[in-house]
């Protein structure tokens, strides 16, 4: 070798890249490659496991049993419904009979639905103080709660806010056959929101004593981590139709019985044209009535199983060619303006 | 009466925007033709902002968004003044749940476009998050990892120049291999600048062993490895010298001193070494010459004549200095040539020539060109060796060499100063035919030459790095005079089969 050149070689400084998998972005990788099989398979295995989940869950849904009887345009013949309904003097009772269709099994759940009730307006979801509702020595933060904070004199009121002004102040007497079913209003909200959102030393005050009562008034005996009912309304909806818990009835309701449901129609809905129902219903592992999941997995499967048949006809039968098939690449196709 | 000396005025003392003058000690300046007016001023524009496409459809996509927010915003905000408005009808609450008797503004029914319009800016803050601000973020770390990714490439490292590749700016990393069609000048670009000095034929001898792309190219074709072989043990031998790829020992190490015609020969490496224009750059510190040079073929046969023994190596306004080899005492001896005059090369005459005056006296006109101008003006007398050397030349350009034929005429006291006469006439001259007058005083001199010989130079391997039919780009290339025997630039060299006229 030469000297000089090795000499040259040693002076010049070097500087070309060092060699490594991942300066060179030569890692190995996944690269998957989309053959008609696999995709087959893909949509074939998708349609095999949805529709028998969409089938189970169309079931169990049709297995509820679910009585809804609307009752706010019944309950008042008068033509002037709000002042009917605002005036305090007047028999707000109302009566109404229903026929068990089938056979309820217990646990029945009552609920009550309002519709075009906008509990997800801003000012009304915002009206309330989770401080207050929580800790004894937050009394006074009622400024997120106007106008329903304070009393005329400075008081605060607990709890503030127009949720809690404009509870739902509905009650619900119900009978099986002439005989007196008792309702269990224990164990109606969540866990969680009795134990952490709301104190168990706080108790009602100033509530309900404005000019304007919205709803129901509460007993100033009973904490309020025990108000079940306020707390069951303070969970706002998100939607304007909405269902709230009311109680439960622990006995089974047989076939063909008669119902007998004394209402207390307290409730302003007539004002902006809302509606009122007393639901009861069973439950089962899906929940409530609902055949929106059974129809979504049977919609999607059946469209996959669709597509994966599609395909095997369209590639076997149709236009079958082989994968890979060079002559499809655009230097081998015959062109006018290129003829092989 | 002593006349004043005049000196003529050319397109060659002119000097363009950003030029620099180097060697000269002070100048008479005369400012001619500035100002907004010229082609220089008009053709500079603002430079265009480099922006991708992925971050022009980023601000498309944006401009949809912010307009979509804007819409569903202004949609809430109507409907949301419209049903606060009904919330109260002649005094008694609608939707008594929200208490719209006692409201602030924002949800007041009596001045229900005040509410419309703040609820309008709470949509819009509320719905913020439909721009996706950040994506710009996001691309441009992308964009940054993807620039150090492309400075480790080792594909893109240039082993001769010791060059990575560097990522000044991330903005236009993904519009790498957008590039469809090369236009180029063909001169000095698709050959890398580069010849190489690889073979001459003087006083009919041919000299130089080196074997050409196109040579080694046909070679294989035709199956013969020994040609092959013999390159490459010759190329290993000894160490490149930048411009000469000559291999001969009859005439390197001074060994052409005892060649039959080594006056010939002397008196050819001797016109390679005063015939051109380069400028010598000595290096201080270890003392070697290196050549800027008009075209790279001059250069090369500088480099030529210095590795044959005579080193050019000073150049004056008047003249041009040499080592020369001194065949009779086997020594190096400093030479100097008075430069009387320079007559440029140009694609009509498509020959150049200068006038020298040795240290004896003697006035000597050196010529370089095409052959095809050169043999027409030989003298008639001198019939030697003429068919030998146009033979070396056409197997030269078959080759796929660049040649050029080398005479020299000796000039007389009378001749030089009638040439001399009406030479400075024509150049002083500003009339419209001052060209013609230079040539045809300059045609007067260049006859009855003297045959010396032939150079051939070969083209760097610029094309074997385009690899054009990979890559699918097209390359155009514009010929220009100087293309004596050059294959067509788009095709490899093992297709060349270029024959001189």
């Amino acid at each position: 070798m030469d000297p000089l050149e090795s000499e040259g070689g040693s002076q010049k400084s070097n500087n070309k890249p060092k060699y490594s998998k991942f300066t060179q972005q030569e890692l190995p990788a996944c690269k998957p490659l989309l053959t008609p099989g696999i995709v087959v398979a893909t949509f074939l295995l998708i349609g095999i496991i949805f529709v028998p989940i969409g089938l189970a869950s169309l079931s169990a849904s049709q297995e509820i049993v679910e009585l809804v009887d609307r009752y706010d345009t019944n309950c008042v013949s008068t033509l002037d419904k709000v002042g009917f309904i605002q005036n305090t003097d007047t028999d707000k009772t109302c009566t109404r009979t229903l026929t068990v269709p089938k056979h309820m099994k217990s646990p029945i759940q009552i609920y009550y639905q309002i519709g075009d009730f906008y509990q997800n307006h801003r000012r009304y979801v915002k009206s309330r103080s989770d401080k207050q509702l929580r800790y004894k020595n937050a009394v006074h933060l009622t400024k997120d709660c106007d106008p329903e904070g304070n009393t005329v004199d400075g008081a605060p009121i607990i709890p503030c806010g127009l949720i809690a002004w404009s509870l739902f102040n509905d009650t619900y007497t119900i009978s099986v056959n002439k005989k007196a079913i008792e309702v269990n209003k224990k164990d109606i909200a969540w866990k969680s929101d009795k134990t952490d959102k709301f104190g168990s030393d706080i108790y009602p005050s100033n509530f309900q004593k404005g000019s304007l009562i919205g709803g129901a008034k509460l007993n100033e005996s009973i904490p309020l981590s025990e108000q079940e009912d306020l707390i069951v309304w303070m969970r706002t909806a998100a939607l304007p139709t909405f269902r709230k818990l009311y109680g439960r009835i622990e006995t089974d309701i047989m076939a063909n019985d008669q119902l007998t449901v004394v209402i207390q129609n307290n409730y302003n809905t007539y004002s902006f044209g809302g509606s009122k129902a007393l639901v009861l219903s069973t439950t089962s592992w899906i929940g409530g009535k609902n055949n929106f999941i059974g129809v979504a997995y049977l919609t999607i499967g059946g469209l996959c199983i669709f597509l994966a048949v599609g395909f095997v006809v369209l590639l076997y039968m149709v236009k079958p060619r082989t994968l890979g098939d060079p002559s499809y690449l655009s230097w081998n196709r015959d062109t006018p303006d290129r003829p092989n | 009466i002593e006349i004043e000396e005049q000196y003529p005025l050319s397109p060659q003392q002119i000097l363009l925007r950003d030029s620099k003058l180097r060697n000269t000690e002070y100048v008479y300046g005369v400012v001619i033709f500035t100002g907004h007016d010229t082609k220089v001023m008009q053709n500079a524009m603002k430079a265009p902002s480099k922006r991708s496409k992925i971050e022009r459809k980023m601000d498309r996509i944006i401009y949809l968004l912010l307009s979509a927010l804007v819409l569903i915003s202004v949609i809430g905000s109507v409907f949301f003044g419209i049903t606060t408005r009904d919330d109260l009808q002649d005094g008694r609450p609608k939707r008594w749940y929200l208490r719209p008797d006692d409201s602030t503004i924002y949800f007041k029914p009596t001045k229900a476009a005040i509410s419309a319009i703040l609820h309008f800016f709470t949509a819009m803050m509320l719905y913020g998050n439909f721009i996706p601000i950040s994506l710009y973020i996001s691309i441009e770390i992308v964009k940054l990892l993807q620039a150090l990714f492309i400075n480790q490439d080792i594909h893109m490292y240039h082993e001769e120049t010791d060059t990575p590749a560097h990522a000044r700016t991330s903005n236009l990393n993904e519009e790498l291999g957008q590039v469809d069609t090369i236009l180029t000048d063909k001169t000095g670009t698709l050959t890398c600048n580069s010849m190489e000095f690889i073979k001459c034929s003087i006083a009919g001898t041919a000299y130089g062993r080196g074997i050409t792309e196109v040579e080694r190219a046909m070679a294989k074709r035709k199956g013969s490895p020994l040609i092959a072989d013999m390159a490459s043990n010759t190329q290993g031998s000894q160490a490149a010298i930048k411009g000469f790829n000559f291999t001969d020992e009859r005439v390197m190490n001074g060994n052409w001193v005892s060649q039959p015609h080594s006056g010939v020969i002397q008196m050819f490496l001797r016109l390679l070494a005063v015939c051109h224009t380069c400028i010598p750059e000595v290096d201080e510190e270890s003392g070697t010459i290196s050549y800027e040079a008009e075209s790279p073929d001059e250069a090369a046969f500088v480099v030529a004549a210095r590795e044959l023994g005579f080193t050019f190596y000073q150049r004056t306004q008047t003249g041009v200095f040499l080592h020369e080899l001194d065949p009779s005492s086997g020594k190096q001896v400093d030479r100097s040539y008075k430069l009387l005059h320079v007559l440029e090369f140009n694609s009509a005459r498509k020959r150049m020539s200068v006038i020298v005056r040795n240290e004896e006296g003697k006035i000597f006109l050196f010529s370089k060109g095409a052959d095809s101008v050169m043999f027409e003006r030989l003298s008639s007398s001198d019939c030697a060796y003429r068919e030998v050397t146009q033979d070396h030349i056409n197997e030269y350009a078959d080759a796929g060499l660049r040649t050029l034929v080398l005479a020299y005429r000796q000039l007389d006291e009378a001749e030089y100063a009638n040439f001399d006469r009406k030479f400075t006439a024509a150049k002083n001259s500003v009339s419209a035919d001052r060209d013609e007058m230079i040539e045809e005083a300059a045609d007067l001199l260049e006859r009855k030459l003297i045959l010396l010989g032939a150079t051939a130079v070969e083209f760097g391997h610029a094309l074997r790095q385009f690899s054009v039919r990979s890559t699918g780009v097209g390359v155009s290339a514009r010929r220009d005079a100087r293309d004596l025997h050059l294959p067509p630039p788009s095709q490899s060299h093992s297709h060349s089969q270029t024959t001189s006229t």
